[in-house]
């Protein structure tokens, strides 16, 4: 029996052993049902079966023998195998929604805690894949964790889904950009900001930090009051071509942003006219966040363009006020 | 005593401590002394006029005492440093020795209780006496009042206060230390002496520009950036700045991005921190020992470098975002030990929070004017290391003799 820890005498600590693991491996009884193990220094591994395509998911709670929780405390390595037991690689994760992942950390969390979260871990076997071989190891040797785990990769249909506020307070990664997707949909940035200060707390991913930035400008621009500026012959820029490229990722979006406000100020212009053109949208957020007036040619069709991400029917006409 | 080593007493030499990030071998008391002497007599130093200074404990990734000590062959003096604070236990080879003491609370490193802490204070302060009967010249110089973290408060006052009372010279930085510290113990006037500490001129790389580093580091020429450097811990003040933040915002009325750049501290704190981060757009969380060459590009990238601590009696980041033309926000109490600066360095009260907004808001109006970069070289160039160190050697060898 190991060591319990400190302010836990609760729980069911057991040791795992050779023997255990293989007759768990042999499937003649499920060794992980219930109790916390004590995680060996050398890892332990288990051969599952998946289904191509389907998202899986692994849920699993982690102690550490601390007061304090520790991140990335539980690594878990996947590796994908072929029916003649040839290994598979997975392609690299295209977006952050895909989790393609072959490596990824639990939380230990502090010994107090009498009753953990379980944590998912959410994987997708690639084509041709018929087994996984599952790795949990301790991210440092001297570091010991307590888990708790069935081993089993589950369908991530039979999840239930979170609500929001369930969502927030928990490290369900699938949950929370479930939720992202959905307040995309409705151009609910107050919601999004909350989900995406709680995915960079607990995963610490860039992608959701530029994403977070963007949101902020745009909520910085449509907040701000624009500048009335009313004269007689107001000197203007103007806008007629459409980009060669459009602008679409958060941190280009930014940058974008930034430097063509800084290039309006210093035209020294007081408004600014739109040409009609895909692009309307991003020139009036620009002349807006330099605090200048904007004219656009046709603002019936600016108001009926297909709406960009994170922007809602009354945001479009906030922009499109003329002076 | 005197050590006298002979040629079957071969130095004793470690491979470097990977704990401690030292560059340096490790040798014991007899070997640095040995080597010590040997180098006086290469550069012609008479060993009767020499002089050994043994410090401890040596801070391997910080360059203060290499600055502080860079004009010692200039006083005749051969400066190592020892890895055990009973080491010294007499004079070495017969030369004049001086036992230099720096953060003396590390005297408690492995006490578990105030018992375990009053008895190592006890043993370290006899220590001290032996020392100083054996004709030993015991120095030291006192960089906070008090230790950041305050592990056993009541034995760490009376360590300092039997240091004080024992030491034969007492290095301050800041002038009004003596004020300061009387609150737990007293410094006698006759003993002290002031040398203050050094800026970081041609210690770390600096020939970025403004625009390129905060190109580098992604940040609008037009943002307005203040920069948090240093450890991640609960004295150090990251959390509740990173707390105010939106206040001060509020306050300024306009929007400024915060670097945070630092090792991390206690997994506890760092979640919060974390959490903050997460929380704030507007931060840049740049956990992780910075390296030198990075030190240029975040006191560049910022307009101002706010330290928001609680309290202190000078600070290193001050001086280096001086080096870097960097105005400074810092506790008020640590405004006499940056004397000189001018408008380079802004005060705030730290039992008047509000007053941090303040001060951040005059420091952010002085980065625009040139006269506070002025002001700032000026400093710098007047607390160069070789001029601080003798500045430190001539009042030092004066209190000693």
């Amino acid at each position: 029996m190991a060591d319990m820890p400190e302010g836990d005498s609760s729980m069911d600590v057991k040791r795992l052993t050779k023997w255990r693991l293989r007759l768990a491996r042999l499937k003649l009884f499920n060794v992980f049902s219930d109790g916390f193990w004590l995680l060996p220094a050398r890892g332990m591994s288990r051969w599952v079966k998946v289904r191509v395509g389907a998202l899986h998911y692994l849920e699993l709670s982690a102690v550490s023998e601390d007061r304090f929780t520790h991140r990335d405390a539980v690594r878990l390595d996947v590796r994908f195998f072929s029916i003649l037991g040839r290994e598979i690689l997975p392609a690299k994760p295209k977006s952050s929604a895909e989790y393609g992942l072959q490596t990824a950390y639990f939380f230990a969390d502090k010994a107090l805690d009498a009753d953990p979260d379980p944590q998912r871990i959410y994987i997708k076997a690639p084509r041709g894949a018929v087994f996984a071989a599952i790795t949990l190891s301790r991210s440092s040797v001297k570091q010991r964790a307590l888990i708790q785990t069935d081993f089993c990769l589950k369908p991530n249909r039979d999840a239930e889904k979170y609500t929001l506020a369930e969502a927030l307070t928990g490290r369900d990664e699938f949950q929370l950009r479930t939720h992202l997707e959905d307040a995309e949909s409705k151009a609910d940035r107050r919601v999004a900001q909350a989900l995406l200060a709680r995915l960079i707390h607990v995963f610490q991913h860039p992608f959701d930090r530029c994403l977070q930035r963007k949101i902020a400008l745009l909520d910085h621009i449509l907040d701000g009051e624009p500048q009335a500026v009313e004269q007689a012959n107001p000197t203007s820029h103007s806008y007629s071509k459409a980009f060669n490229k459009p602008v679409a990722d958060p941190a280009g979006f930014e940058a974008w942003l930034e430097c063509e406000t800084a290039r309006l100020r210093q035209l020294s212009v007081d408004l600014v006219q739109i040409g009609q053109g895909t692009d309307a949208v991003m020139r009036v957020l620009a002349a807006k966040h330099a605090g200048l007036s904007v004219r656009v040619a046709d603002i019936d069709r600016f108001l009926d363009q297909g709406q960009p991400t994170w922007l809602r029917d009354e945001d479009m006409k906030v922009l499109a006020q003329n002076p | 005593m005197s050590l006298s080593l002979t040629e079957k007493q071969a130095p004793e030499i470690d491979m470097p401590d990977p704990n401690t990030g030292s560059e340096l071998p490790k040798m014991s008391y007899e070997a640095s002394a040995l080597l010590a002497q040997h180098s006086l007599l290469a550069d012609g130093v008479d060993p009767d006029a020499g002089c050994l200074l043994a410090y401890y404990p040596r801070a391997a990734r910080n360059p203060f005492q290499d600055m502080l000590y860079s004009d010692a062959r200039s006083a005749k003096v051969a400066v190592f440093p020892v890895h055990d604070a009973f080491e010294v236990v007499g004079p070495a080879l017969g030369m004049k020795t001086i036992a230099h003491y720096h953060w003396v609370h590390r005297v408690f490193g492995q006490c578990r209780t105030s018992r375990d802490a009053a008895k190592a204070a006890d043993k370290f302060l006899r220590h001290v006496d032996t020392q100083r009967a054996a004709g030993v010249s015991v120095v030291w110089t006192i960089h906070n009042i008090l230790s950041h973290d305050k592990r056993f408060p009541f034995e760490e006052t009376a360590l300092r206060a039997g240091l004080a009372t024992r030491a034969d010279a007492i290095h301050i930085m800041n002038p009004a230390t003596r004020e300061l510290a009387a609150k737990y113990y007293e410094l006698d006037s006759r003993k002290v002496f002031s040398a203050a500490h050094p800026s970081y001129l041609g210690v770390y790389p600096d020939f970025i520009s403004g625009s390129d580093a905060r190109l580098k580091m992604g940040l609008s020429p037009d943002a307005r950036v203040v920069l948090l450097f240093g450890s991640l811990s609960p004295q150090k003040g990251t959390r509740q700045f990173l707390r105010e933040i939106a206040q001060i915002r509020q306050d300024l009325g306009s929007k400024i991005e915060v670097l945070v750049a630092g090792a991390p501290g206690d997994p506890d704190y760092m979640e919060d921190i974390y959490w903050l981060a997460a929380d704030d757009p507007f931060v840049h969380l740049l956990e992780g020992h910075v390296s030198e060459q990075m030190l240029q590009v975040l006191f560049k990238a910022a307009d101002v470098a706010v330290c928001p601590y609680e309290s202190g009696l000078n600070s290193g980041v001050a001086a280096t975002a001086a080096t870097f033309g960097c105005p400074c926000v810092v506790p008020d109490v640590m405004v006499p030990a940056m004397a000189g600066a001018g408008a380079g360095v802004t005060g705030f009260n730290a039992r008047n929070r509000s007053s941090l907004s303040d001060a951040i808001k005059s420091a952010l109006d002085a980065a625009k004017n040139p006269a506070t970069k002025l002001a700032l070289a000026a400093w710098s160039d007047r607390h160069r290391p070789s001029s601080t160190s003798k500045v430190f050697f001539s009042q030092l060898m004066a209190q000693i003799s």
